[in-house]
């Protein structure tokens, strides 16, 4: 029950500031919009502690939904989830306590009820056990995103912003529906962990290898619409032209959950669809990241390269979790510290913010630096493993927090050999490591000749090295 | 008579409207004779949902389609008398072709008893042309395209109180009429015919979205919308899955609430702004933010967003249809963004903007009282379709087979 407590608890608050909010003072409607993902958050990080100790319960079943095989009101939380999780809480209590007072009076119930209902909606994609429910949260997040949006009566930007963020929302819906109708025909089932069970465990006929391509496409297409990798940017609102935490909202909540569906669904997109996606997210970073130059929409592209930036990172387990949730924070953070004219708790989380966003260059430096050693790390402790017929999961890689690649394995052994003992054999030993290394190393720079992963690691070290680049040379 | 479990959920259903159209029914004159052609309406739904009886059907469809038009040509606006003639036009040139298809039957099997034709079907090469005529009468209840004409001028003729007849009986009716007579004494001629019906509902399901987002006046819009949407209710019913008929079944409930509350909000709207016509509206969330709220929430629950009963059974009719005609599901879905994109536009500029009025009345008891129900309704059925679904039993579907 403590998973549906963590839907439920912002959902109901966006019932009562939608039902009563006309007879609330603005503080308590704030109040309430603000405790709700923050409470949210509490019981993330006590679901997150149940899952690594493997003590709590990590599955919600509520019963069945639509009569269809595998649908169902499940949540399922694991390990990759939980991070994610925490960091959108986070970021949307944030996010709320700032609003407290920089939202105009009479757009404060408006965007606290699109919150929490975001909030709830993000949490339910996260952890939806079946692609029904993940549809359902998918497009909740797009309405609540055009909800945001819209978010001034009188603005005709307003206006224009939310209506273009409905449709492009609709078409990311579409997009999904006819994936997930696909994989239903498919596996005659819509739960994500039979559908992925069966693909680790049967080879397909190659009529269902296409039909499967087509699905990934679909899903891919449908996150890019959402993230807004090339050619879907241009309806990106500009968040200089929202309130802070509006933009904020849009830019660190709502985008990134295209990057968080195919992180979801990771072992179900076929492998060269996956790299498809890493080639048009560094394609559509570097594109956004020029675009930014001279532009008076630099806040869009900024966040466009960021989040294009991540992109190019799947298939690098843990790094792309790094990566994606370090950008959540930076942008929001980023976005939150353009509104100065602000007091209390409100303006305290203002200079904070601001404080962290002067960092934003080093951090974001920093977490690309990490992503790419593990990138390297990663690409190197693999090497050694026969490809089996389906690559090994983006989340799968996630969850093995706990393992280390068989080639720091090899470093940490000789390095405390040599501690321990000394003498010519660990030196032989440490030798052999490193002749190995450079091998690799050398693989991995010819790329093409080793096959499709090291095409897929060798765009991803790539698109890393010139977003470093780009982020030093700014 | 009797009531099947399909025919007891879709009569509440024309019940609960009937309910909200008339409490929505304000000022109108000679009172006594409108709410006795609203009962009569009632009670025409009523007698075809429960009739075992062709003949009985028939009485009851074509007394439907008569206290329709003549609410209309009584306490319409604009014009009533052209809105009217043309639903009789429609309505009666496929009820024709429903009594020709009548009296052969008669001849041929000497019963119009229901139960006793599905007992005894008709061989299969000579099913297709008795299904053609019956569906003749029920596919312009359905505002099918090309058969939609007379919509777009009812609903613009039609108060709210009389609109929102048209999809919570009328259409609800002949989705009824052809799921057990069509699909239910002729399926093998259903089968046959289904794949240019299946066209043509993918097509009306974007054409009415496509359409309706040019609109300039409310009524209109809603009117085609609604064309869209019940061109998938049948989609569901031509493809004849059991996946798809029970998403015909609640497709039928989902729209006939939503599109009743659209059209009491529309005129709720028009009630501050004085005229139904977006141009001369606008600014409305900023003097009436309560009824913009219902507007939105109701248009929203109209294209069948996720809570709503819509999304519910629009999920359900497109997973039942890909499993015949994945071409056509798959376009049929692209239904979904040009829906949002004429809700986007009609809130847009319904809502939006500098409000053109210095003050508006924001909702009322009467509005409120009967959007919220409906609403309510609405989120109930889309946490819970199975509250419909599951009083579906397969026994109670017709099972048509798969085309070669």
């Amino acid at each position: 029950m403590t998973l549906v407590l963590v839907v439920a608890v912002p959902l109901a608050a966006a019932f009562v500031i939608l039902v009563a909010g006309g007879h609330l003072r603005r503080g308590a409607i704030g109040a309430i919009g603000a405790a709700a993902p923050a409470f949210a958050f509490g019981i993330s990080a006590a679901t997150l502690q149940a899952v690594a100790t493997g003590t709590g319960a990590v599955l919600a079943d509520l019963g069945p939904w639509l009569p269809l095989r595998g649908s169902g009101l499940v949540l399922r939380a694991d390990a990759a989830a939980m991070p994610l999780a925490l960091a959108c809480t986070a970021i949307a209590t944030l996010i709320a306590v700032v609003a407290f007072a920089s939202v105009p009076r009479d757009g404060a119930r408006r965007f606290y009820v699109a919150l929490d209902v975001l909030v709830a909606a993000t949490l339910v994609l996260l952890m939806a056990g079946d692609l029904l429910l993940l549809l359902a949260a998918w497009s909740a997040v797009g309405v609540c995103g055009a909800f945001l949006a819209g978010r001034a009566a009188r603005s005709a930007d307003a206006a224009r912003d939310g209506m273009v963020s409905l449709v492009m929302a609709r078409l990311g819906d579409a997009s999904l529906l006819v994936a997930s109708l696909g994989l239903l025909a498919l596996f005659q089932t819509l739960d994500i962990e039979q559908i992925e069970t069966r693909l680790a465990t049967i080879l397909l006929a190659p009529s269902a290898e296409r039909a499967l391509g087509v699905a990934s496409i679909f899903i891919v297409a449908a996150a890019a619409s959402r993230v807004g990798l090339a050619p879907f940017s241009a309806w990106l609102g500009d968040p200089a032209r929202m309130p802070a935490p509006v933009g904020a909202a849009l830019h660190a909540l709502v985008l990134p959950t295209g990057i968080a569906l195919v992180l979801r669904l990771a072992e179900i997109v076929r492998y060269d669809v996956l790299v498809l996606a890493v080639a048009l997210g560094g394609a559509s970073a570097l594109l956004a990241a020029a675009a930014s130059l001279g532009s008076s929409r630099v806040e869009t592209w900024r966040t466009a390269a960021v989040l294009g930036g991540v992109v190019a990172a799947l298939g690098a387990g843990p790094a792309t979790l790094v990566l994606l949730i370090a950008a959540m924070f930076v942008r929001a953070v980023s976005l939150l510290a353009r509104r100065r004219d602000v007091s209390g708790l409100s303006a305290a989380v203002v200079i904070a913010a601001a404080g962290v966003a002067s960092m934003e260059r080093p951090v974001i430096a920093a977490a690309l630096g990490i992503a790419a050693a593990l990138v390297v790390l990663g690409a190197v402790g693999t090497s050694r493993i026969a490809l089996a017929p389906r690559v090994s999961s983006v989340m799968g890689g996630a969850t093995r927090l706990d393992g280390l690649p068989p080639l720091v394995g090899r470093v940490w052994h000789t390095t405390t050999l040599l501690a321990d003992r000394g003498g010519e054999a660990v030196i032989d030993r440490a030798l052999r490591t490193v002749t190995a290394l450079l091998e690799t190393i050398g693989r991995a720079m010819g790329g093409l000749e080793a096959g499709p992963k090291w095409t897929h690691q060798t765009l991803l070290v790539a698109a890393t090295a010139a977003l470093v680049a780009y982020w030093i040379a700014r | 008579m009797a009531l099947d479990p399909v025919g007891a959920i879709l009569l509440a259903t024309c019940g609960a409207v009937s309910l909200a159209a008339v409490a929505t029914s304000r000022r109108v004159g000679d009172r006594r004779a409108y709410f006795a052609l609203h009962c009569a309406a009632l009670a025409s739904a009523a007698t075809a949902l429960v009739a075992r009886d062709l003949a009985v059907f028939f009485v009851g469809w074509e007394s439907l389609l008569l206290a329709i038009a003549m609410l209309i040509r009584g306490w319409g606006v604009g014009d009533k008398r052209g809105a009217s003639l043309r639903l009789l036009v429609h309505g009666l040139i496929g009820s024709g072709l429903f009594l020709v298809a009548l009296a052969s039957i008669a001849e041929a099997r000497g019963t119009l008893d229901i139960d006793a034709l599905a007992a005894r079907p008709i061989a299969p090469n000579g099913q297709l042309l008795p299904a053609i005529l019956f569906l003749a009468a029920f596919l312009p209840g359905l505002a099918l395209f090309p058969f939609h004409a007379w919509s777009a001028r009812v609903h613009a003729a039609a108060p709210a109180g009389i609109g929102a007849l048209v999809p919570g009986l009328l259409a609800v009716v002949a989705g009824y009429g052809t799921l057990r007579i069509c699909l239910g004494l002729f399926p093998q001629g259903m089968t046959a015919a289904a794949p240019p019906l299946v066209a043509l509902a993918t097509v009306g399901a974007l054409y009415g979205a496509i359409v309706g987002a040019r609109q300039d006046d409310m009524r209109r819009a809603i009117a085609f919308l609604a064309v869209s949407q019940q061109s998938l209710v049948a989609l569901a019913l031509f493809v004849a899955t059991p996946t798809s008929l029970r998403a015909a079944v609640l497709l039928l409930v989902a729209n006939a609430l939503a599109m009743c509350a659209a059209l009491v909000a529309v005129e709720a709207i028009a009630r501050r702004t004085s005229s139904f016509l977006l141009s001369r509206g606008g600014g409305l969330g900023a003097t009436a933010p309560e009824i913009s709220a219902l507007a939105t929430l109701t248009t929203l629950a109209a294209i069948g967003v996720p809570g709503s009963a819509g999304f519910a059974a629009l999920v359900l009719a497109l997973a039942g249809a890909y499993e015949r005609y994945p071409v056509a599901a798959a376009v049929a879905s692209l239904g979904l963004v040009f829906g949002a994109a004429c809700a986007a536009l009609l809130l847009r500029r319904a809502i939006h903007g500098a409000p053109l009025i210095s003050a508006s009345r924001d909702a009322d008891w009467r509005e409120r009282l009967v959007l919220v129900p409906l609403l309510a309704a609405l989120l109930a059925i889309g946490v819970a379709p199975r509250l419909i679904t599951d009083r579906v039993a397969d026994g109670a579907l017709p099972a048509v087979e798969a085309g070669p």
